[in-house]
């Protein structure tokens, strides 16, 4: 038993000598590791917060959007720009919002949100299918060369075909047989790889149709 | 022991400091995941899809198929590797678009998710929320409350991004009513037709291109494998007549089922109740029972005139007092025994002596008879036969089926025994082959697969039993075989010079008809012969796509104008003698409803593009060996 106890005071002595020395130290570590723990609880909670309410505004928006309400749908939708532009629901709402307007024939303010999300989608694949609706949004206003501006730059992969078959439906509006015929012929050739026999028989029809006009 | 623990101190610590920094970084997952040495089937952002998740999806998938294919759906379509790609897919998916949510902070609020499951009509009792049925519903299925509503989260969630990205789609009015105009526009046409028929004269097919044709076209030559088999069928319709009901069976059988057969007497009564329980002391029991005697007395003077008055005023039975003791009309069993015995064996209008129940005395008074509607027992006894017999006969099918097969397995030499030993009939079939319809049973893929099976077509075994469904087995050998083959030249030869002679006598039609069509167009005549005007449309007509590709696309701005296209028996001009192409507005509700039909098609494509975009983002690792592997 002696023997122990005497092991032990050294031990304790020992660790009494290291506390001294590193004391400060380990509690300065523990402290600003429980801080740095609870500002990121915090900023987690407050992330979560956002989110929800960016969720309700959404949620009204969609829900307005099928009872075709197009002013509480562009209301919900600005207030998501407005206040929630970093979240993913600013653009989400923006889509819906421009659908609706849109359908319900207010043109302006369709293109208005589809273009916000064409330059502010958070990917390529957004931006890319904001931009081709807010040139069938032109298209229909009427706004020809602002359609064919925004299909000018080429979209990624996926978009490539349906970009190059709306230029040639906003040509076609515009009179413009010719250059139509060029953007149908271009959509073909995207097409030709794909196994979709329909969609190409439409962009043939759409070409003959024209030939056959001239 | 705790002596090396302290010797090592440093050695010891070091473990134990691994062993917590891999819970930290690994999670417990790292130690019970691993061992069974199993691949995940894909990898979705680094995350695994086991096969047991898998498994579970593609039986739910094939439950589905099933449901929906009904009878076609053989176990050969429902795994076949497309479909277990689609199940993976659709996993994969779901896994793209929850990380996305996770990722992006799509909250579900929970209002709506109260909202949305309030509304699910499997909850609902008279079109309203039942909490009760709710759980319950929960419980059936084996789910918890908040496992299913996280399910219901997650679904939500998804069906966020899915209204924005595909049902945010916008088809634009103009080119919608461009496409709507394609439909629409109608040319009116006739045709004149060079047929191969007769340009079939002095065409020649000579021995050398025959041999040259048989040699390139083997494979049309083709005989497939074909037998001629023998076959039992051991079924619960063929046990029918091995089995006769006794009389006495099929009375018992009238007797407990008489309800489907009419229905039974049935009797209105009122009565009066003095009450006593059936414990009672005797002077309260004649006391009721002097009372009762004396109602009855009562009624009989005036021939039961009075009965609803002194029912009012003297009935003990609430339930019945207030409406001058009516009970309305019974059938048997379904009162007291006294109280029917006395109702059923009363005159209508009768008044009952004093009868003594559990309740008290009733005084009873039959009020109607609406005698029974019951066939008699001869006039359904053939029905009644053909019942219990259909029963007999599926017992001693489920009891016999598996003797049945044992037999079909234990002597593989012969059906006989089969058939001796169950009364059954030995058929012989014609030729059959895989691949051509079969007549029935033979229609059945497994007997089909069973009977070209290397056991029962080249070692002459019997097939096993095969379960044909409504309780048929079915169990066949070959008789006769004769392997696939390469039919000799001598036995198509005629085949073959049919074949030639008409391509070649198509070519020369269509020559004619390319020249015809030249000498059309620059406004000669060619004394053709054309068919009765007809107009065609590009959507339903009954035109081949390369003719209706000839008519649509030429040049209208000169009418007549003249298109010619190749057919399989040779050529087809058409002249186009009118176009019709109506002026369409953007607010035609064609157009409107084509819209809608559109933008479907739009934000389906949109969705597949978002979800490949998703598929790029995160990382997807598909392994196809692990996948097909069942």
């Amino acid at each position: 038993m002696a023997v122990y106890d005497l092991e032990e005071q050294e031990q304790i002595s020992e660790i009494k000598a290291w506390w001294e020395k590193y004391g400060t130290l380990v509690t300065a570590v523990v402290l600003a590791v429980a801080l740095s723990s609870v500002g990121w609880q915090a900023w987690n909670w407050y992330q979560r917060k956002q989110a929800g309410e960016a969720a309700v505004l959404y949620v009204t928006a969609v829900n307005a959007g099928s009872a075709n309400d197009p002013q509480k749908v562009r209301e919900a939708a600005g207030q998501l720009i407005e206040k929630h532009s970093g979240s993913a629901y600013a653009a989400m709402g923006a889509l819906i919002a421009g659908k609706v307007q849109a359908e319900s024939g207010d043109y302006k303010n369709a293109a208005i949100l589809l273009a916000w999300v064409g330059e502010h989608g958070e990917s390529p694949a957004i931006r890319d299918m904001a931009r081709l609706r807010l040139a069938a949004v032109q298209l229909d206003e009427g706004s020809f060369d602002s359609a064919l501006k925004t299909l000018e730059a080429s979209p990624g992969e996926g978009y490539a075909l349906a970009f190059a078959d709306l230029k040639g439906d906003v040509l076609a509006a515009q009179g413009k047989p010719v250059e139509a015929r060029a953007a149908y012929e271009a959509a073909l050739a995207v097409a030709a790889s794909s196994s979709d026999a329909q969609l190409r028989e439409l962009l043939q029809a759409k070409m003959d149709a024209l030939g056959a006009s001239k | 022991m705790f002596d090396a623990v302290r010797n090592n101190r440093i050695v010891v610590q070091g473990i134990l400091g691994l062993i917590v920094l891999t819970f930290a970084f690994f999670g417990i997952e790292s130690y019970l995941g691993k061992g069974s040495g199993e691949k995940p089937l894909a990898e979705v952002a680094g995350q695994p899809i086991s096969r047991a998740e898998f498994e579970q999806e593609l039986r739910r998938h094939q439950d589905r198929l099933r449901a929906q294919l009904g009878a076609e759906a053989d176990l050969e379509t429902l795994n076949s590797p497309a479909v277990r790609e689609q199940v993976l897919d659709s996993l994969i998916n779901r896994r793209l678009l929850t990380r996305f949510a996770q990722d992006q902070h799509l909250a579900v609020p929970d209002a709506q998710l109260q909202d949305t499951i309030a509304k699910l009509p499997a909850f609902q009792e008279e079109g309203r929320f039942s909490k009760a049925r709710y759980q319950q519903i929960l419980a059936s299925q084996g789910m918890t409350q908040p496992g299913f509503e996280a399910q219901m989260r997650q679904d939500l969630a998804f069906q966020q991004i899915i209204a924005a990205v595909g049902g945010g789609a916008v088809a634009s009015l103009s080119s919608t009513s461009q496409l709507l105009g394609l439909q629409l526009e109608e040319r009116k046409m006739r045709v004149s037709n060079f047929n191969a028929g007769d340009y079939a004269k002095g065409v020649a097919v000579s021995d050398e291109e025959i041999a040259a044709y048989y040699d390139a076209n083997k494979a049309r030559f083709e005989q497939a494998a074909r037998a001629k088999a023998e076959y039992v069928i051991f079924s619960r319709d063929g046990l029918r007549a091995t089995v006769k009901p006794e009389e006495k069976d099929v009375r018992q059988w009238y007797d407990a089922h008489q309800g489907n057969y009419g229905t039974p007497e049935e009797r209105g009564a009122r009565h009066i109740l003095i009450q006593v329980a059936p414990d009672a002391k005797p002077e309260a029991v004649e006391a009721a029972k002097a009372k009762a005697e004396s109602i009855v007395v009562q009624l009989r003077e005036k021939d039961g005139k009075n009965f609803a008055e002194l029912a009012k005023g003297e009935s003990q039975d609430p339930g019945s007092a207030a409406n001058g003791g009516d009970l309305g009309s019974f059938s048997r069993g379904m009162m007291v025994k006294p109280f029917e015995d006395a109702v059923f064996s009363l005159k209508p209008g009768e008044i009952s002596d004093p009868v003594r129940t559990d309740f008290g005395f009733h005084v009873i008074q039959t009020t109607s008879v609406k005698p029974s509607s019951i066939k008699p027992f001869d006039e359904v006894r053939g029905q009644i036969e053909d019942e219990l017999r259909g029963q007999a006969a599926a017992r001693k099918f489920a009891e016999q089926a598996e003797a049945f097969s044992n037999v079909i397995y234990e002597q593989p030499d012969s059906l006989k025994p089969a058939a001796e030993q169950f009364k059954l009939e030995i058929h012989t079939t014609d030729w059959i082959s895989k691949g051509t319809p079969a007549p029935a049973p033979f229609d059945n893929k497994r007997l089909l697969d069973a009977v070209f099976s290397a056991d029962v077509l080249d070692n002459h075994h019997n097939s096993e039993a095969i379960d044909l469904g409504d309780a048929r087995l079915v169990a066949a050998r070959v008789v006769s075989h004769e392997p696939a083959k390469l039919r000799p030249m001598e036995d198509v030869r005629g085949e073959i010079v049919a074949t030639l002679t008409h391509e070649k006598a198509a070519k020369a039609a269509a020559s004619a008809g390319e020249a015809a069509l030249e000498s059309l167009k620059k406004g000669q005549n060619a004394a053709l012969e054309f068919s009765p005007e007809q107009s065609v449309r590009r959507a339903g007509s009954s035109l081949s796509a390369s003719a209706l590709r000839a008519v649509f696309s030429v040049d209208s701005s000169k009418l007549p104008a003249y298109a010619g296209a190749a057919t399989a028996d040779g050529f087809q001009i058409f002249q186009i003698t009118e176009v019709k192409r109506d002026e369409i507005k953007k607010d035609d509700p064609r157009v409107v409803a084509l819209r809608k039909q559109y933008e479907q098609l739009i934000g389906e494509r949109d969705l597949a593009v978002f979800l490949s975009g998703l598929r790029k983002t995160y990382g997807v690792e598909i392994n196809q060996g692990e996948l097909q592997k069942s």
